[in-house]
């Protein structure tokens, strides 16, 4: 009898730990799960803050490694969601300065390549219609616009194009 | 461990580093405290620097050297009224720092700017209770 207590003793501690156990694991798994999605728009706000410090600061060598692995390292967040749009939407924004720093070094066709990354981006954030070139460098200006006041308030050469006019030429 | 499982294994890396240093801003911003402050500042510059002489994070380091020339910076305008010599000390740091990071103008007058304006925008967001 006593043989019998103990042993259905020891099956109840080991099926409680095995529980407890499975319990534990899925709530840290969900901890985790909830860290990793609130950080990745910190993190994309981060590196899109290096990448345009570098594009109104430095000089154009050091501006268009920066701007190539912010790309990089936002691309690798794989934002899913709520979070894809605004992941999206950094992505777009750090391809159109390329393109921009790229039309001003006279590189006209990795400038045109780069517009076309950064309207792919501008789409997978959600924004589902196709873009023509002048709208998404109307985009990329009026957000650098707005980006100078913080960056660069009161600095530094305009790599912005004239009002209405496309990369090409 | 071949080229594209590297390059993974460093942007796993800088995004855990992200998301620390993320935290670290926050709290920064969010402390009135300059003793306290410094110190923070000071362990998180240490740890800076140990990062990018490993050079671990290859292409990526000058993310990280960014933040320890801001570092740098801000012990600068934290200790100018009390401590100059020290103050003066941090700014060279700091000029070394965006100068080899390729900016135009790192003139210590254009640092404090830039360095100002960063801390208010990290000021207004912990305000808000986030960073973005």
């Amino acid at each position: 009898m006593r043989k019998k207590k103990s042993i259905a003793w020891a099956v109840v501690a080991v099926c409680g730990f095995g529980i407890g156990y499975l319990a534990g694991t899925k709530v840290a798994g969900l901890l985790e799960q909830l860290s990793g999605l609130a950080s990745r728009p910190v993190i994309a706000s981060h590196v899109e803050r290096f990448a345009l410090t570098q594009y109104f600061h430095a000089d154009a060598e050091h501006a268009r490694d920066a701007l190539k692995s912010s790309a990089i390292l936002l691309e690798s967040l794989r934002a899913e969601g709520a979070t894809q749009f605004y992941v999206g939407q950094k992505v777009a924004n750090v391809y159109g300065r390329l393109a921009m720093l790229e039309r001003q070094a006279g590189n006209a066709q990795a400038a045109q390549e780069y517009l076309e990354q950064s309207k792919k981006w501008f789409r997978a954030g959600g924004i589902q219609r196709p873009f023509s070139d002048d709208e998404v460098l109307e985009m990329i200006r009026r957000s650098e616009e707005a980006d100078r006041k913080y960056y660069a308030p009161s600095t530094v050469q305009d790599r912005l194009p004239e009002k209405g006019s496309a990369l090409k030429g | 461990m071949n080229g594209s499982g590297e390059a993974d294994s460093r942007l796993e890396m800088l995004t855990v580093f992200l998301d620390g240093n993320a935290r670290d801003l926050s709290r920064n911003a969010s402390t009135s405290d300059a003793t306290e402050l410094r110190k923070r500042l000071l362990e998180q510059a240490a740890g800076l620097d140990k990062l990018c002489q490993s050079r671990t994070l290859g292409e990526f380091t000058p993310m990280l050297e960014m933040e320890l020339g801001y570092r740098y910076a801000q012990l600068a305008l934290l200790d100018e009224k009390e401590n100059p010599a020290s103050a003066g000390e941090y700014m060279t740091k700091a000029e070394q720092i965006f100068c080899s990071l390729g900016w135009r103008d790192c003139s210590r007058a254009r640092l404090r700017t830039a360095t100002e304006h960063r801390l208010a925008h990290l000021k207004r967001f912990s305000d808000k209770g986030g960073e973005q």
